[in-house]
């Protein structure tokens, strides 16, 4: 019997599972940086798929949220999320329940393009009337008040479409990691309140300087900006954090009605309190 | 056995470690050991029977003893592949922030809260330019057991921009609180009060925090401290709890079935956490059986109260949970009577709702406005 037989096998063993085990620590190491959303499974979202017609050749995906939560009667404001194109459906549909949990009817819109047709900011910019109509015309929304949130591309396509519409509809513009902005589309929104920034010191794709010439030229007041020290281009860790600092932006503009729940226990005791002090 | 490791050069307590060598995790270290350190017994068992028998063959360049050698080294190296996988999987589980959230924006003052007997707890309040300056509401952020304040910063500095004062602090035994143990578990719950007590004090004081709205959160051993101890304080406005236990001994003692489960479990009772505790124990430390439908009465004991659950206990849970199953929030919910606007649950998340947590923190916020925030 030869037993380096054995030896062979049990080496081969050993290094095929150490391998494996490197393996998966280097796929949770990526996956904790670059891969970190996915899925937001919970039952009290509904989400629906709706295919946008822009022409005979180019149909734009996008995905509807509205929170169980909600009857919506009357219509709520709407949110149009526009995210980064470099990560396809449903990488940011934590955003999307984020506002939909605040009872937005929240349309997200798919930013990645598979294949060789990729749409220009141009040409995005030139749809974004049709995306907005798309929300508008949900039952659940209430045409006259929509958010706009962005981030990369989206950004620029949420800021750069609002500052060409037409209409008074638009109420906020939140926009994260973002270029410098065109002329045109800081003198449509410079000064109008509408608008607010999120940016990264460490961003690498779209430098602070971007920012920063954004923040002057649209003279942002301090509370209508937010800067981290990290988080790079994708606002890695920061994400609840901006998304927070967004929907408050949205709550001011949009003006959302929502129930308004009193402590019944205290309200009953204080009313007792009163009842014997008037007794007195 | 406990080891003392440090002391605590402000009041002069010394820090003590400790390690809870219950039955479970004699066993669980055993198998991991055996997992780590037979195979490197078994490879020198051919070499052996060679030594007995004859030629068998395992022989490599001349040497009998370098096959037996090298299968030491290659599982070595897996050992240490095996240890930095276990690390890795609890980091990839249950920490979910490779960077923290630092902004010119976001100024933090440490704090000191005092316990009484000169014993303090580490905290800070972190504040935004939407905090104001004076009678700003404060939410108080409860941190799980094992952890430290900074673990949510998060979770609590979107708060911030809300205009809450968030305050942070790090609970006995826990991060830089050297006073106290990890395991004071119900002395953990109880200091709650003495957080809210230094906010009123510190209202008179300063002026900066109104101690007429106050909203505790916590997750895990947070979450027990806030429905806990926070339920029962009518100081508090309302409640977030995350993730957290309804019965901590039906938690505690449940059976595992997986290698993260049992190492979670290993590693609270490396820091000595009972988790097999007495009926009476647990009694102190279980809202079910401790808190729910009660305030404190005159002396700070429990007493059975009406109060308005919608209002005042909001909670979350992710059913896929590895540290504390997901049947504690469906009895919590049902022993609160809670609607469904007032709780939410994920499919996924584990213990941490990782990839949930933007989500989550917008349901948050839905509960802030709702409640007049």
């Amino acid at each position: 019997m030869d037993l380096m037989i054995l030896f062979q096998v049990i080496s081969l063993i050993i290094i095929g599972i150490s391998g494996f085990f490197i393996a998966w620590i280097i796929m949770m190491k990526y996956r904790k940086k670059y891969h970190r959303w996915g899925r937001v499974l919970t039952d009290n979202v509904e989400i629906s798929e709706i295919n946008i017609q822009v022409s005979n050749e180019l149909e734009i995906k996008a995905y509807y949220y509205l929170s169980r939560d909600f009857t919506y009667k009357p219509p709520m404001p709407g949110v149009l999320l526009l995210p980064y194109h470099v990560k396809k459906y449903p990488y940011f549909e934590h955003y999307a329940c984020h506002f939909a949990f605040q009872g937005y009817p929240t349309l997200y819109i798919e930013m990645h393009q598979k294949g060789s047709r990729q749409i220009t900011r141009d040409e995005w910019i030139s749809i974004f009337p049709t995306l907005k109509k798309t929300l508008q015309d949900q039952v659940a929304v209430d045409g006259n008040r929509i958010g706009l949130v962005g981030f990369g591309l989206g950004g620029m396509v949420a800021l750069q479409g609002a500052a060409l519409d037409q209409g008074n509809e638009i109420k906020a513009i939140c926009a994260g990691a973002i270029p410098v902005l065109p002329e045109e589309t800081i003198q449509a929104l410079s000064s109008s309140n509408r608008v607010t920034l999120v940016h990264s010191v460490d961003d690498k794709v779209c430098p602070f300087g971007n920012f920063e010439s954004n923040r002057d030229a649209l003279k942002l007041p301090v509370d209508h900006y937010l800067t981290y020290h990290f988080g790079g281009h994708m606002l890695i860790a920061q994400e609840p954090t901006t998304a927070a600092f967004f929907s408050i932006k949205l709550k001011n503009a949009l003006k959302p009605a929502y129930r308004i729940l009193k402590d019944k226990t205290r309200e009953y005791h204080a009313q007792i309190k009163e009842g014997l002090q008037d007794a007195k | 056995m406990q080891n003392k490791v440090g002391s605590n050069e402000s009041s002069g307590e010394e820090k003590v470690l400790g390690v809870n060598w219950s039955p479970f995790l004699i066993r669980f270290l055993t198998k991991v050991l055996l997992i780590l350190f037979l195979p490197h017994l078994l490879f020198w068992i051919p070499y052996w029977i060679q030594l007995i028998v004859g030629d068998l063959g395992w022989i490599l360049n001349n040497s009998t003893t370098l096959p037996s050698v090298i299968l030491n080294v290659l599982y070595g190296i897996f050992d240490v592949i095996f240890l930095l996988w276990t690390t890795t999987l609890f980091d990839y589980k249950f920490n979910r922030w490779p960077f923290k959230v630092e902004s010119d924006q976001i100024t933090f003052e440490r704090i000191r809260i005092p316990l009484g007997g000169g014993h303090f707890l580490e905290g800070d309040i972190a504040k935004s330019p939407s905090t104001p300056d004076k009678n700003a509401p404060v939410l108080i952020v409860c941190h799980g057991l094992g952890g430290q304040r900074s673990d949510f910063y998060a979770i609590g500095i979107p708060a911030a921009f809300q205009g809450f004062a968030v305050l942070f602090y790090d609970s006995r035994g826990h991060g830089e609180t050297t006073y106290g143990k990890k395991w004071d578990t119900a002395y953990i719950i109880r200091d709650l009060s003495r957080v809210i007590d230094y906010i009123e004090t510190r209202a008179i004081e300063k002026g900066d925090l109104n101690p007429g709205k106050i909203v505790a959160w916590g997750a895990s051993m947070g979450g027990g401290i806030v429905l806990n101890e926070g339920y029962l304080d009518h100081r508090i406005d309302f409640i977030i709890a995350l993730c957290t236990w309804a019965d901590f001994k039906m938690t505690a003692t449940r059976p595992l079935h997986n290698f993260t489960e049992e190492l979670v479990k290993a590693g609270y009772e490396f820091m000595g956490v009972n988790l097999n505790p007495s009926d009476l124990q647990n009694r102190m430390v279980s809202p079910t059986l401790y808190s729910f439908h009660r305030k404190k009465g005159w002396f700070g004991h429990p007493v059975w109260w009406e109060v308005d659950n919608e209002y005042r206990v909001v909670l979350a849970h992710c059913k896929d949970d590895q540290v504390i199953q997901y049947e504690n929030f469906e009895i919590n919910k049902k022993m609160l009577g809670l609607p469904p606007r007032n709780y939410i649950a994920f499919e996924k998340g584990n213990h941490a709702f990782a990839g949930v947590e933007t989500a989550l923190i917008g349901k948050m916020m839905l509960w802030f406005w709702e409640r007049g925030y």
